[in-house]
């Protein structure tokens, strides 16, 4: 079998070296980008669970005409919501990096 | 505080039902025909080595690609074209409201919100259909004792509206924060008189990160739409 002229061989050198560096540049892109959306993602998701565990409390109350009993109790509840979300979330990140770490 | 004020163009009233065209509808109107206009001019010599014009709509392709891939891996495919309109929708909604007298429906909560209600509508749909009623076993895990059932239920059930408004006061008040951050910055321009190009530079450098910005709470939309979507499609809960 005849060897590859060496200009081919410089070629796909480089080509190699090219794809390399855009597999990093991506690879960087997307570790900056995951960390930018779960951080973001912790900080309102919480907020969101309390706002909803108040407006649903709210609503209720309306309807039954029980004036903050029901906004006392689905706030609590939203706050439980929103710390069992953001737990979640972060459980998720984890085994996200875990199988990240096992592939290289 | 204008900027943010929605005014009736055309005034509409049948049957008493307001459908007038607001300056936030015309500025939907208008992102969806710039999207199908540059798209089609971009994609309209297809070629398999892209030109110049082609590279641009593939870019934003492989870009939501990437989205979909870590989000919902092999599974995404399906849900591309959703991912795509979403993307584009929200990322030039926020960068049209950067431009003089225009109106950015992406800081408004009703706009943002019947869009993240639509998505949560869309998310219990795919939910429903690949997994059927077991759908509902979200709401009360495995292994979870049934006289716990009071609690966790409702904790489940605002969870998962929690995620609708999580993502409309993100956007939201992420674009909110930014135009009034500029508008502030816009009155000094006008009021500090000989000492205006420390304000005006300033602006500028804010309009730069608000574009930076835009985009950014474009993908983290998107990104999280697909991370839910997934959650919702996955078995295992």
């Amino acid at each position: 079998m005849s060897e590859l002229p060496q200009d081919i061989l410089e070629i796909e050198k480089r080509l190699a070296k090219i794809k390399m560096k855009g597999q990093l540049k991506e690879e960087a892109v997307s570790y900056w980008g995951r960390i930018i959306v779960n951080g973001f993602r912790i900080s309102t998701e919480f907020i969101g669970a309390v706002l909803v565990g108040l407006c649903v409390g709210y609503f209720l109350d309306l309807l039954f005409k029980t004036k903050a009993v029901c906004m006392i109790i689905f706030s609590i509840f939203g706050c439980v919501s929103g710390t069992v979300t953001i737990y979640n979330s972060y459980k998720q990140m984890e085994k996200e990096e875990t199988k990240e770490n096992l592939l290289g | 505080m204008e900027q943010f004020e929605i005014k009736k163009i055309v005034p509409w009233e049948p049957a008493g039902i307001d459908l007038s065209l607001t300056n936030s509808a015309l500025c939907m109107i208008i992102s969806v025909i710039f999207i199908v206009f540059t798209l089609s001019i971009c994609l309209h010599k297809r070629s398999v080595i892209p030109t110049k014009r082609q590279a641009i709509p593939e870019a934003v392709y492989f870009f939501v690609q990437n989205i979909m891939g870590e989000t919902l891996g092999k599974d995404g495919v399906k849900y591309f074209s959703f991912a795509f309109t979403l993307f584009t929708f929200i990322a030039v909604g926020n960068i049209l409201g950067l431009f003089p007298y225009s109106f950015t429906f992406t800081s408004h909560l009703a706009a943002v919100g019947a869009l993240s209600l639509f998505m949560l509508g869309l998310n219990i749909f795919f939910g429903l259909k690949r997994r059927g009623l077991s759908y509902f076993r979200t709401f009360l895990p495995h292994g979870v004792p049934l006289a716990m059932a009071p609690l966790i239920v409702p904790i489940e059930i605002i969870s998962l509206l929690s995620k609708p408004m999580s993502l409309t006061i993100r956007l939201a008040v992420n674009m909110s924060v930014g135009h009034i951050m500029l508008k502030t910055i816009g009155t000094f321009i006008v009021t500090m008189g000989i000492g205006r190009i420390v304000p005006l530079v300033a602006d500028m450098a804010v309009i730069m990160f608000e574009a930076f910005i835009a985009l950014l709470q474009a993908y983290i939309y998107t990104t999280l739409s697909c991370v839910y979507l997934g959650q919702a499609i996955s078995d295992e809960h």
